[in-house]
């Protein structure tokens, strides 16, 4: 959250259910390469435009095409900054992202029954978001 | 817009449909969109990397999802559970895979993430890219494969 200069406090990862309800918006970028996966970022409309806002200085009172570009291309940001450090460690598993995909809806459940999954919430002011990061045979451990 | 990377998306359900008894299958309309797309009630979306980039969402409603589970599984399904939504999921990644064999025969390398879906009302799908939106008539309902590459 360097990019918006924001506090957050990051919660110890837990189990994901293979099916979960989304908060109301959330980009989906897929893993592919030796253990596919998925990273999810969910959060709640008022959370998105909060951080937009951050962002780009103004008010956004809906979730507008910017602010839905900006959450994706946050979330891109974000999954980067991981993959890279994985691929760049020594021995490590490598992947490569896909284009971010977004949806917001009315009590969405977001199944992904291939994987297995962890999440963790980071709570920072503008709201809280989650991160589910899940991949084919479960979360890989200190290789 | 090279059609040639499109075209594996529909001709991907010729191919894998039969296999699960789905039968009558009829193109409909392609349709251009935005990068905004109001989506139904149930959605399968599978990433694509290395040389295709972008994604493909399968898009449906909750009756076609369920008859498509009642196919793969082979009996019928009379609730999208956890079991019949694993089914349709898996009969998208089957759909993405095809389309990723047949591009790979004409010298193009993919890879695609595993498929999530997404159920709910008034669902609404972004791309970061223009979508090419493909109606396939099947004997199990009408899916719209929601292509969105990065060409």
């Amino acid at each position: 959250m360097e990019l918006v200069e924001l506090d957050c406090a990051v919660s110890d990862p837990r189990p994901q259910p293979n099916t979960f309800e989304s908060n109301g918006l959330a980009v989906i970028i897929g893993l592919t390469g030796e253990r596919p996966g998925f990273v999810i970022l969910d959060t709640n409309r008022e959370a998105a435009r909060r951080l937009c806002g951050l962002i780009d200085g103004q008010a956004h009172s809906s979730e507008g095409d910017f602010v839905l570009h900006a959450l994706a291309e946050l979330a891109n940001i974000v999954a980067g900054h991981a993959v890279t450090a994985i691929n760049n460690a020594p021995g490590s598993t490598h992947f490569e992202m896909t284009p971010p995909g977004l949806f917001c809806g009315d009590k969405v459940k977001v199944t992904g029954h291939r994987v297995e999954a962890e999440v963790f919430d980071a709570d920072t002011p503008v709201g809280k978001l989650s991160v589910t990061v899940g991949f084919e045979g479960g979360v890989p451990r200190g290789r | 817009m090279d059609v040639r990377m499109y075209a594996p998306f529909v001709e991907s359900f010729f191919e894998v449909l039969p296999d699960f008894g789905v039968k009558e299958l009829k193109r409909g309309r392609l349709a251009l969109k935005d990068k905004l797309v109001a989506a139904a009630n149930v959605n399968v979306l599978v990433g694509l990397s290395q040389d295709v980039r972008g994604n493909v969402a399968y898009s449906m409603t909750e009756g076609t999802a369920r008859n498509i589970a009642s196919f793969v599984m082979g009996f019928p399904v009379g609730e999208l559970d956890e079991m019949a939504k694993s089914a349709v999921a898996e009969l998208a990644n089957v759909l993405a895979s095809r389309a990723a064999i047949i591009l790979e025969r004409g010298g193009l390398l993919v890879s695609i993430s595993p498929p999530t879906l997404i159920a709910g009302k008034n669902v609404t799908l972004l791309s970061h890219v223009r979508i090419l939106a493909v109606e396939v008539f099947t004997g199990a309902g009408l899916i719209e494969a929601n292509i969105g590459l990065e060409t």
